[in-house]
């Protein structure tokens, strides 16, 4: 491979594998569907608020 | 009731049986290489072996505990594991302090090869980093583990095994360098055989981190168990690449690593600096996101930011070593990337910051009363300004001023002491009276002397470097009319003694608070039973009605 091709390749794979990987990573985090889970993931480490009986 | 108590009978027999292992290991070693380093750690192992041969075998036919064992988390190695964090915070802060002020007082050095700065330098970053550091994390991964997952952990030799084995890596490695071994490698001078002792110990963390994950109770994986199960596999493979080495012979503790010229430096760098961020940074952020909710009692601001700022981290973390080696022989195009990437993890930094400086709103009232919740506070303050210091550091012309001085010595520090020490402090102030069934430490007024001497000598300290990096970095490039070098580097020398003496008591402040936490702790654990009544329990399956 040449250096020419190198760079053109890590010029255009690069950003569209990390914006790529950005953007998945967004919508899986940022969906609406998920916001209530999270809510309860969130809260399940609190002693009291867990919303499950301890036992 | 003792540790050994805890373990069933067919478990104690494993534990007698790993300790003989132990033992043979070391009397094989030290037998093998007959002298030198390498029989000095042998004898060390078959020492260690035989204090566990004894400890186990006087137990093994004792009454086991009963079945009811397995309604409360296994928090005996999490007890040990906050032992020896603070045992190593005391020791390698104390080395610290005296090296500190030997740059002060440098005709203070005993005319004895082993207290020279060279070798007790790394005795300082190794036991802090990895005797303080790596305890902590290792105590309280298996903590958050066993209360995220709702879960007891998968087993109970596997835990003991993992600390037992990191501590004696720990020993063997500061024990090394004080004979005047290393593989000259920056934080990662232990000599080879401590190197794939380390692997065989990190293999058994990562399966029974796994394990337990598998039995757990939740259905989701708490974002704090993300952090560390990504600090346990990275380090395996940083610490794997960057150690591969062939001895000069089996019998010996010499060694040369596989890597050569630039390639070297490059390696040692994306190790060095992922250090930073999957020893000192990843597996912290795991203890911010559980400790600081619990202790202010209210849920992380945002989860899925901190889901977010997860990947972020990960993903640039790992290109950025290269800003290490800025006007070197390696590739321009590398030098950039680690620039680009180190400014670019700006972002998930401060997400991860703000996340945890956004949990207390509402709750400040709480950081004003509580000096543990305090702690978290300041840390999380500390990381965002460290890394913003980072990144800073990070550029090309910033970093022709800054490298090579003691800038980055209180940049490292800033991190070190006002954020990974300070997470520890909060997490153990909040863990150790869950452990002993109390409500409080047994001091509570000592966390406020501890709190203020750690924040103010965290301040001296880092202000001080910052002095002393911007002048020598200043006074360094200086030129006359002529053009010729306005200072000699002696002169440069000597324009840190104010400095150097200001950092040292800095230094001492902070490690005075840390023997004021190890007191506490000592005396809060005394004052309950090992093992005492716990305070929260795993989830048991019940069967339908």
């Amino acid at each position: 491979m040449s250096h020419d091709t190198l760079v053109y390749l890590a010029k255009t794979l690069g950003p569209i594998w990390m914006m790529g990987f950005f953007i998945i990573v967004a919508i899986r985090a940022y969906n609406p569907k998920r916001r209530a889970e999270q809510e309860r993931i969130a809260r399940s480490i609190l002693p009291d608020q867990s919303g499950e009986d301890p036992q | 009731m003792t540790p050994a108590g805890t373990l069933s009978r067919n478990e104690r027999q494993i534990a007698f049986g790993l300790s003989v292992a132990l033992s043979v290991l070391g009397f094989g070693m030290a037998a093998f290489a007959g002298k030198g380093v390498m029989a000095v750690h042998g004898a060390m192992a078959l020492i260690l072996g035989l204090f566990l041969v004894f400890r186990v075998g006087g137990r093994l036919y004792e009454g086991a505990p009963g079945i009811e064992r397995h309604d409360r988390y296994f928090d005996g190695p999490t007890r040990f594991g906050v032992m020896m964090t603070l045992v190593w915070a005391i020791f390698a802060m104390g080395i610290g302090v005296w090296v500190s002020a030997l740059l002060y007082w440098p005709e203070g050095t005993p005319a004895l090869p082993w207290t020279s700065f060279g070798r007790l330098r790394p005795v300082h970053t190794t036991g802090i980093i990895f005797g303080f550091g790596g305890n902590a994390l290792i105590a309280t991964s298996f903590y958050v583990l066993q209360r995220t997952a709702r879960t007891r952990l998968a087993d109970a030799i596997s835990p003991w095994f993992v600390l037992i084995g990191f501590n004696l890596f720990c020993l063997w490695a500061v024990s090394g360098y004080l004979m005047g071994s290393t593989q000259s490698k920056e934080y990662a001078e232990a000599e080879w055989y401590a190197d794939l002792w380390l692997v065989v110990v990190w293999v058994v963390y990562f399966t029974v981190y796994i394990r337990t994950l598998a039995r757990r109770h939740e259905p989701h994986i708490y974002v704090a168990n993300w952090y560390y199960m990504a600090f346990i596999l990275v380090v395996a493979m940083l610490h794997i690449v960057n150690n591969l080495a062939i001895p000069v012979r089996w019998n010996g503790a010499d060694s040369f690593t596989i890597w050569a010229g630039v390639q070297d430096a490059m390696i040692q760098w994306w190790y060095g600096h992922n250090a930073v961020a999957f020893f000192l940074t990843s597996g912290f952020l795991g203890m911010l996101y559980y400790y600081l909710p619990v202790r202010s009692g209210r849920p992380i601001w945002s989860y899925r930011l901190s889901i977010l700022s997860f990947w972020g981290i990960v993903f640039f973390y790992i290109w950025v070593g290269s800003h290490h080696l800025h006007y070197t022989a390696l590739p321009y195009w590398v030098q950039t990337l680690g620039m680009t990437f180190s400014v670019m993890l700006l972002v998930p930094s401060w997400a991860s910051a703000g996340n945890a400086i956004a949990t207390l709103n509402g709750a400040w009232h709480k950081v004003r009363d509580d000096a543990t919740l305090r702690f978290m506070f300041v840390a999380a303050v500390f990381y965002g300004l460290s890394t913003f210091e980072g990144s800073f550091l990070a550029i090309r012309p910033v970093n022709s001023l800054s490298h090579y001085t003691d800038w980055t010595v209180g940049h490292v520090h800033s991190g070190t002491l006002g954020w990974v020490a300070m997470i520890i402090f909060g997490a153990i102030y909040t863990m150790v009276p869950q452990l002993s069934g109390r409500e409080t430490m047994a001091w509570p007024r000592a966390i406020e002397w501890h709190f203020w001497l750690a924040v103010g000598g965290t301040l001296v300290y880092v202000v001080s470097m910052w002095n002393a990096g911007i002048t020598q970095g200043l006074m360094w490039r200086a030129y006359d009319l002529n053009g010729a070098l306005s200072y000699s580097f002696v002169e440069s020398v000597q324009a840190m003694a104010p400095y150097y003496l200001i950092r040292t008591i800095g230094g001492g402040m902070f490690l005075t608070g840390a023997i004021v936490c190890a007191l506490n702790c000592y005396a809060t654990f005394r004052s309950a039973p090992y093992m005492a009544e716990p305070r929260d329990v795993p989830l048991r399956p019940t069967p339908a009605e």
